[in-house]
This record gives C-alpha cells, structure tokens and sequence, in this order.
C-alpha cells in the first residue's frame, strides 16, 4: 500500500515533467525525419539526452523544492528581521557575489570574453566585476522590498542607465554584456534568488507583498550587463577580435556522454558549494534548525546536485550538437524557413527550462491559483517563438541590427510597466532572466550558430550572443501584454 | 438568488492541486452560484518518503453553498469526476450553515432559539469578498464588537465573474475572513460588514454564520 502510494506520487511527477520535455522532442524528431536529416547517431544520441534531460530535471525540482527553496526563504526572512540598511545591504551582496561567481555558464563567457578583448582582460576579472554587479543588484532588490520601492521606477531607471552605457558601448559588448545576464541566471541561483525575495516579501507582508514577490531575478540579470558594459567602457574596448570556439562534431553515442559526465559532475559541484557553505553558517547562527529540517535540506541540495548533472549531462551531450545541425541543415537546404522552425523550437524549447518551472509554480502560490501556470507558459512560449524566429531573420538579413529589436522592446517593456498591474511587472522581468536558462541559452544558441555558420553574411560571434539578449527581452513584452489582458478582462468583468 | 428561505449548506472538498478549477466548474454546472478555491498542502508520510525527505503535496479546498436539497447530487457527482470513493484522490465533506447574507435576505436578523440548546456563546462568520477589501471587512467588524479575524488567501467567482483567456477561465483573487464573535454580537458585526461592502448588489460578496460547537484561546477585552 505504502510503496503503491510513493509510485503513484513518483509517475505523477515523472508525467508533469515528461510533459514538459516531450514538445522539444518530438518536435526534433519530426524534423529530423523531414527537413533536416541530423543523421542516426545525432538523432539517437538526443533520444537519450531527452531521457537524461527528463529524469535528471525530475529530481532537480524536487531537490529545489526541499532544499533550495527552503534555503532561500530562510535566508530571506533572516536578512530581513535583521531590519538594518547596512546589514541588509551586505548580505544581500555577499550572496549575490557568491552564488554568481561560482556559476560554470560565467565561467565559459569568461573565458570568452578574455579571448574577445584579445587578453587585455583577464577572465577572472571578468568572474570578479560580474559578481560585484549581481551582488549589487541583490542588495538593492533586497531594500527596494523593505522600502516599498515601485518595482516599475526601479526598472525604468536600471534601464535607461543601461541605455545610457549601450549607446557608448560596441555591439559586439552591447551582445556580450546581454549574454552574460543569462549566464548568471543559471538553473540553480534563479529559484535561490526567487526564493530569497519571496522570503523577505513574506516576512515585511502588506498589502504588496503579493507582487513584491516578484522582481529578484529580473534585478539580478541587469547587474552583469551593467558590470560588462562599464568595464568595456573603462578599459576602452571597442572592437572583438577573437573568434568563436572551433566546433568539434562529436562522434559515438556513448562517448559524449561520458565525456561530460565527470566534467558536469565538477562543474555542478561547484554550482552548489557556495550555496551550501553559506547554508552551513546562517544554520549555525541563526536558523539554527533541527536535525530533521536541517537533513531535509541537505538531502535537498543532494538531489539538486544529482538533478542539475543529469539534466545538464542531457543537454550539453544530446541537445547541443542537434541544435547546432538543425540550424546548420535548415539555412543550407531551406534558408527561407528557418524563421519558422525557429519560432517553433522557441515555443517549446522554453518549457523544459527547470527555472521556468520554479517561477511559474511560485506564481500560482503567490496569487492562489489566479494567474494559471499554463496562462504564463503560454505567454512565454509565444514570446521565446518571436524571440527566435526575429533572430533568424537578423542572421539572415545583415542590414537588421540587434539594437533594432533591443531599443524598441526595452522601451514597450519599460512603457507597459505603468499600465499592467505590478504583480505582472515583476513576473515579466524574471522570466526574462528565467528564459534564458541552461536548456534555451544551450540549444537555441547552438542552433543560431549554426545557421549563423552556414550563411555567409552573418558574424557567427555577434549573431550567436544577440539570440540570447532577444530571449531575455521578449517576455518582458510577452507577459506584461498578458498583464493587460488580465486586466482589461477584469475590468469588463466587473461591470 | 433561487434557494430563498432553503436550508444551505457549505460543501468542502479537499483535491490535488490543479483540480479545484475543475471543481468550481462542476459545481456551477450542479446548480451552485459559485465558489471559492484556497491552497495547502498536504504531507504524505511513508517510509519511502521518509528517507527521501519531507515531501508536501500541493492540495487545492474548494467551498461552496448549496441548498441542503442539491447535496445528495453533489456527493454523487463529486465522487464520480474525482474518484473520491478511492483513497488518495482527495476527500469531500459538509458542513450545515446557519445563515448567509446574499443568497438569502439582506439583513441579517439574529435566532436566539438554539441557545440553551448548547453551551457555547460563539459563532463563527465567513466573509468572502474581493482580494484587497479584506481590511475594509475587519475595520467594520471591529467597530461593531469583533475583537479580531483571520484572513485567507484565495481566488474564486461567482455567476457574474467569467473571463477567459487561452481557454483557461480567470478566477478573481479573494479574501476569505474569519472571524469569531459572540451570539449576541453577530448579527451587529455582519450587518455591519454588509453595509460597508454594500453587499446586497451582486458581485460584492458573501457572507454566512456557521455554529460553533467549543472554542479555545479566545479572550474579551
């Protein structure tokens, strides 16, 4: 009876997670068997990344849930009580300084923006100057919580200064800075952050504690744009002279997997370590929890950890190259369509994004059922599609600029932050820092690369980053339109 | 409002999270006005989940007032679309109401009769209304008498209420405040929430007395 009641519970959660992967999949799988042969072995190396990517995300949000979660919420209400600017300030950037600074994703940008500035910079630097900017931007949403700061003000001045920088910045860092913001908004510090604000929201409470809830992540991801942007600024970097990784194709089914298997295994362990050493002391200050609370969280850093491996295992071995042949096979046998499938593998590619999950969750509980999970993913999905099929017509087109898109939609999201309720102003910037996550930042980067490799015109450094920056934008427009929606339906509602 | 002068009753059911939607719908279609959905959670305690760790199922309560005739046909139907009659897929139970304000009169007028039959002094008053209005309902009970309340977190709607989106229905953020108030008391403290939230017009809210059978930590000023 018991174990019948655990497997019930088990294939429940195997389900909803599987439901969330199976659109990626089978969507490359027609494709494959359609437009773009990617080959048997590619096509059966992905199969078992899905697996991976499926099981391994399985027990991430359950680890997330038990351990991470908890963590942050912890950690936020003890900042909190503290009820100190300066304390509140402090932690806030310790935090955010640690977890970004041990983030793998950062460490790769690192490395290639050191390559990029032709080694004037070094990637320590860079690890450095970032996580200043993260924990800067922790410490000020911390206090913009505890002072009741208008989340839209907030947002509207970060990025006009943002603007500001970018003007004077070149678009090869304008790209860079971007893509870093979605590196630092990894799998495993998005729920830590969400968890984190909604901690100090639930401790101040109010009658804005609902949409205080929000805003976290969206803060978080501007820190590493402003930290890049001014340093290329200070150290008066214009041009990019290096060049892309040479990409080398895999080959056997089993050998990619178990290449990065011990690599990820470090990596995410290093991911973690951070996270739990700072766990360890708040426990023994001030949580002080007992020994069953105090081995639930553990555990639950224990399964994030095997959770986040998998997945990424999944991702980097299966997932990456697909997305790089797909985009490589469709801009050499169909350039015309590659707006179309790319606006299809962004509707799907973003539901397996383990953060995506995390938010919406969050958001039901927030509101109580309100604002539905399935409304918000698909919001998301639509603005990730335009987000990437945009892309593909920008790597197609070289008279279109980034900044073409940039400039407007910054500026739609910016105006629409007055005119939808706060509680979607919040949403809205974090799942542009959500979005961008480890699954969308891999594959659809990949497979812009490789339709950027393929057609002549485009600049597979430039056009390979830029995909990253549209994806962090367009679900600030996407969800706060769905903020208008709800409201206008609201309003019709309650005459 | 078509059950004046019936017996109502508030029906409660505890379901997996995701389903109270689905719940509401049901019992609009079984002829109930409308209804409200909060969020718990439910922990599940096995040995395997021991040792794996806390493991909490998010559940979704949904409330509703029918008339005592429709519930027979709730229990039925309920049972069928959510296999309450197998463990684990969620539990359904009744509750009879006293009063409530909106489905019935407008004022409410206080029935001494059941005193002396129990003991107890109290009553307790649910006011559901509008996410945001929950302050205005506890302001107007402490002016006639409450000594406090509790709020809850919800959403919910009523006939009036039906927006879509995608297909998914919105349901309105509400408050749902309980307060606990001596007999005599009640019908000035609900009274006096009626009129502050106006809610003899429709969409405005509802609000119903239940009994109380013993109480524990209350204290007069």
């Amino acid at each position: 009876m018991e174990g019948e009641v655990f497997l019930n519970i088990l294939l429940k959660k195997l389900k909803e997670v599987s439901l969330s992967v199976l659109p990626i999949t089978v969507l490359v799988i027609i494709l494959s068997f359609t437009i773009v042969p990617i080959g048997t072995e590619t096509l059966i190396r992905f199969i078992i990344g899905s697996i991976f990517v499926i099981v391994g995300l399985g027990i991430f949000l359950f680890g997330a849930h038990i351990g991470i979660g908890p963590i942050g919420n912890l950690m936020g209400e003890t900042i909190a009580k503290t009820n100190k600017v300066h304390l509140v300030s402090i932690l806030g950037f310790i935090l955010g300084f640690f977890i970004t600074i041990a983030e793998p994703d950062l460490q790769i940008l690192a490395k290639q923006v050191n390559l990029a500035s032709g080694g004037i910079i070094s990637s320590s630097l860079i690890l450095i100057v970032v996580s200043i900017g993260v924990g800067i931007m922790v410490a000020i949403g911390l206090l913009r919580i505890l002072y009741g700061k208008p989340l839209n003000k907030v947002f509207t001045l970060v990025y006009f200064i943002i603007l500001i920088l970018g003007i004077n910045v070149s678009e090869e860092f304008l790209a860079i800075s971007v893509d870093a913001s979605g590196a630092t908004t990894g799998a495993m510090t998005t729920p830590f952050i969400l968890a984190l604000g909604y901690g100090v929201s639930q401790l101040k409470g109010g009658e804005t504690s609902e949409e205080d809830s929000f805003g976290m992540v969206g803060l978080a991801s501007a820190g590493p744009i402003f930290a890049i942007m001014s340093m290329s600024l200070i150290k008066g970097l214009t041009d990019i002279q290096g060049e892309v990784e040479t990409f080398i194709p895999n080959t056997g089914i089993l050998g990619p997997y178990l290449r990065a298997f011990p690599q990820l295994l470090k990596e995410s362990i290093i991911t973690l370590f951070p996270l739990f050493i700072l766990f360890l002391i708040f426990d023994k200050t001030k949580f002080k929890l007992n020994k069953k609370n105090k081995n639930a969280i553990l555990k639950g850093l224990l399964y994030t950890y095997i959770g986040l491996t998998l997945f990424l295992v999944g991702v980097n071995a299966g997932f990456m190259e697909v997305g790089r042949a797909m985009g490589e096979g469709i801009a050499i046998s169909y350039p015309g369509l590659l707006p179309v499938v790319g606006f299809l593998l962004g509707m799907v590619v973003v539901l397996a994004e383990p953060a995506v999950y995390v938010l919406t969750e969050q958001v039901e509980e927030v509101t109580a059922g309100h604002i539905k999970k399935r409304v918000i993913l698909i919001a998301l999905s639509l603005g990730i599609a335009f987000a990437v099929s945009m892309s593909m017509l920008r790597i197609m087109i070289p008279s279109l600029k980034l900044w073409h898109f940039l400039l407007p939609g910054f500026a739609l999201a910016a105006f629409l932050s007055y005119k939808v309720p706060p509680i979607f102003v919040g949403i809205a910037y974090d799942s542009g820092g959500v979005a961008s996550g480890p699954m969308t930042a891999t594959f659809v980067l990949a497979f812009a690369q490789g339709a950027a490799n393929a057609i002549p015109t485009a600049n597979v450094l430039i056009d390979g980053f830029g995909v990253i920056a549209m994806v962090a934008m367009t679900p600030l427009v996407a969800i706060q339109v769905l903020g208008l929606i709800f409201k206008i339906k609201a309003k019709r509602e309650g005459n | 409002m078509n059950f004046i002068g019936n017996n109502l009753i508030l029906f409660c059911s505890i379901l997996d999270f995701g389903k109270g939607s689905n719940a509401l719908k049901l019992s609009q279609e079984l002829g109930a006005m409308g209804g409200t959905i909060f969020l718990g959670k439910g922990t599940l305690r096995t040995e395997w989940l021991n040792i794996l760790g806390a493991f909490d199922i998010r559940k979704e309560i949904f409330i509703t007032i029918i008339d005592e005739k429709l519930e027979d046909d709730f229990y039925d139907k309920m049972s069928k679309k959510f296999a309450l009659n197998k463990p684990h897929n969620g539990i359904a139970f009744s509750m009879p109401l006293k009063y409530c304000l909106n489905l019935k009169g407008s004022k409410y007028v206080s029935k001494f009769q059941e005193k002396g039959v129990n003991n107890v002094d109290y009553e307790s008053i649910f006011v559901i209304v509008d996410k945001g209005t929950s302050g205005d309902v506890l302001e107007a009970a402490e002016s006639a008498g409450s000594t406090g309340g509790t709020v809850i977190h919800g959403r919910g709607s009523g006939t009036q209420e039906k927006a879509k989106l995608f297909n998914i229905e919105i349901e309105p953020e509400k408050d749902i405040v309980l307060i606990l108030s001596k007999v005599e008391k009640t019908e000035s403290i609900v009274n006096a929430i009626g009129e502050r939230l106006n809610i003899s017009e429709p969409s405005n809210g509802i609000i119903f007395v239940m009994d109380v059978s013993r109480t524990l930590g209350l204290y007069n000023k």
